[in-house]
């Protein structure tokens, strides 16, 4: 009787049997990413026209987004009232960045980039009432919120904090697990960006400038212009949210709290004009937020 | 012959070679880095009291740094009347960064602390004439040109085709090659992790355009960025902006300023003017691949 021929011990059936698992496996990941592409086509199709459909992170528990730049931008389609939706979901740009829009089948990401697309497609200028000159030194202002101190904001909550804050302030949607795991990766990140390199200390101080010198600008104006808002503030109000309701005992809280007072009242006031449903836009207390309870 | 073959069959013996060896190259590291470390504390104790070295790598062929942070840095050396000498090096300070610097034993590191420090140290203030509001503005500025502007000219220089960026390197074609192509990966790293990498071509031009255009407005038709005295911030401004002009040929950059901002160029060659009138002396010469002397296209 022939015996079954071997490879180091290793039969051909086994073989076969390993091989046929292995490409199972392959077939069933291919379909299922089809099926998820399928589904997705399905929902797309489904979009109302004209309507932006922002899609972001979910809601926190104090704050609609405990990412600045969801935030900025939803703040900026109420200021200029472009109707849109909201699709809550982790899926991330082709950039692998988060927030990003789709507009009558068009994609775009990058939150200032959605910006200046709608501000084209729609004629929308939100800072028509700027001089050029303000309007050089409202730049300056946002990439220093969106480059610099967001990045003092980085390094506190997921590297000084190794992201023990996210879970709460996320509603329990960011598990601890997962917080560690990204703590892990953003470390890195933040090296690589320039900031990551300095101690804990030297970041505090270029926090505290950055902070003072917004503070400084803003002065008594109700917004960073003057009476009327303009889309620099969506960027600013984006990240000093954070600030006071999604970074718990940090130096960024205790510096917009207490050390800059007009900073806290500046937030407060940028939320209370395009934010009147704040309370809406945060997790209920079955789902781990705060809705309906008193702030602190 | 024997031995060879003694050794290949001795494995014990050939284990006590390998070891042998191994512990022999690790001892001659060792020494040569003490030595190493010797001959530099010798050389920090020459090092002249109450003056700045600053740290830095080499000169370049027509702009005195092909970094833009040693030239903010000796700019502010200069503007303030410190004392300095430089050091040319690509030894990095601590943090993998340079310039830094050493001031009567001190070392100091990233460009700004280094002002910051000196600024406590030697009671200098360049800001003085501005107001609150005025030193908002340029910190605002400083950080756009600095942690943006900057990002956008490395993407130029790095994240695409290489033949520029090697032109303007100031060393022979061999280091050049391994240099630039380590440096290379290096940054592309960067630029991915900083965000601005992950832009089109397209969408970086955009960037390059909103940022000169808002330093081009603000500054007007003003000598330097806060009037007709000089300031801190006129030192990182220029550092940045030499760059694009001497340093990034066939750039949008280096277009957008000699073209459409001739406010910038304008006010670069004043800067240039009033706190580099040696800069001839510190390019390199032509035997070094340098343009000393040779008349500016």
């Amino acid at each position: 009787m022939a015996s079954s021929s071997s490879f180091f011990g290793v039969t051909e059936c086994n073989l076969l049997c390993v091989g046929g698992l292995v490409a199972g496996l392959a077939l069933a990941a291919v379909a299922f990413k089809r099926y998820q592409k399928y589904k997705d086509d399905q929902r797309r199709q489904t979009y109302p026209k004209d309507t932006v459909v922002l899609h972001q992170i979910g809601r926190g528990k104090y704050i609609p987004s405990i990412s600045p730049f969801p935030l900025k931008l939803e703040t900026y389609l109420r200021m200029a009232k472009i109707p849109y939706i909201n699709e809550h979901a982790h899926t991330m740009s082709s950039k692998g960045k988060t927030p990003w829009m789709t507009y009558n089948g068009e994609d775009v990401d990058d939150s200032q980039m959605c910006i200046d697309f709608l501000n084209k497609k729609l004629g929308v200028d939100m800072n028509k009432h700027l001089s050029l000159e303000q309007k050089s030194i409202g730049h300056a202002f946002r990439i220093l919120v969106e480059d610099h101190l967001y990045w003092t904001g980085v390094l506190q909550r997921w590297v000084y904090d190794k992201g023990a804050h996210v879970p709460e302030a996320s509603g329990g949607r960011v598990t601890p697990f997962q917080a560690r795991m990204i703590s892990r990766k953003i470390g890195p990140q933040a090296y690589m960006q320039g900031l990551g390199r300095h101690t804990q200390e030297e970041v505090m101080c270029i926090l505290r400038k950055d902070v003072e010198a917004l503070s400084c600008f803003l002065g008594q104006k109700k917004f960073l212009f003057g009476d009327d808002p303009c889309e620099y503030d969506c960027s600013i109000f984006g990240l000093l949210a954070q600030a006071l309701w999604s970074m718990p005992g940090s130096p960024h809280e205790v510096m917009a709290k207490k050390e800059f007072p007009n900073l806290k009242d500046y937030v407060y006031r940028v939320r209370e004009t395009f934010w009147p449903d704040w309370n809406e836009c945060i997790l209920e207390p079955e789902q781990g937020g705060t809705r309906g309870k008193k702030e602190k | 012959m024997d031995l060879a073959v003694k050794l290949y069959e001795d494995n014990s013996c050939k284990l006590k070679y390998v070891s042998g060896v191994l512990v022999g190259a690790a001892l001659v590291v060792v020494a040569v880095k003490r030595y190493r470390k010797y001959k530099y504390d010798q050389k920090r104790q020459n090092y002249p009291r109450d003056t700045v070295v600053l740290h830095q790598i080499g000169r370049g062929k027509a702009i005195p740094s092909v970094s833009p942070f040693p030239i903010k840095l000796e700019t502010f050396l200069r503007m303030a009347k410190i004392p300095f000498i430089n050091e040319h090096t690509h030894q990095p300070s601590s943090k993998g960064k340079t310039p830094w610097i050493t001031y009567n034993g001190e070392d100091v590191d990233d460009s700004q602390m280094c002002i910051d420090f000196l600024n406590k140290k030697l009671g200098v203030d360049m800001n003085k004439h501005l107001s609150l509001e005025q030193k908002s503005i340029g910190h605002a500025f400083r950080i756009l040109v600095e942690d943006h502007l900057y990002w956008t000219m490395a993407y130029v220089a790095y994240a695409g085709d290489l033949t520029a960026t090697r032109s303007v390197m100031p060393y022979d074609p061999l280091t050049n090659m391994f240099l630039v192509r380590a440096w290379t990966k290096v940054i592309r790293k960067q630029l991915w992790c900083q965000g601005m990498g992950r832009h089109t071509v397209e969408q970086v031009n955009h960037l390059i355009k909103s940022d000169l255009m808002a330093l081009s407005v603000f500054l007007g038709r003003k000598r330097f960025f806060f009037g007709s005295e000089p300031c801190e911030f006129d030192c990182c401004v220029f550092g940045m902006l030499a760059l694009a002009l001497w340093c990034m040929p066939g750039s949008l950059h280096e277009t957008l300023v000699n073209k459409e901002f001739p406010n910038l160029k304008d006010y670069i060659y004043r800067v240039r003017e009033t706190f580099w009138p040696d800069w001839n002396e510190c390019i390199l010469e032509p035997e070094q691949g340098g343009t000393r002397g040779k008349k500016e296209k």
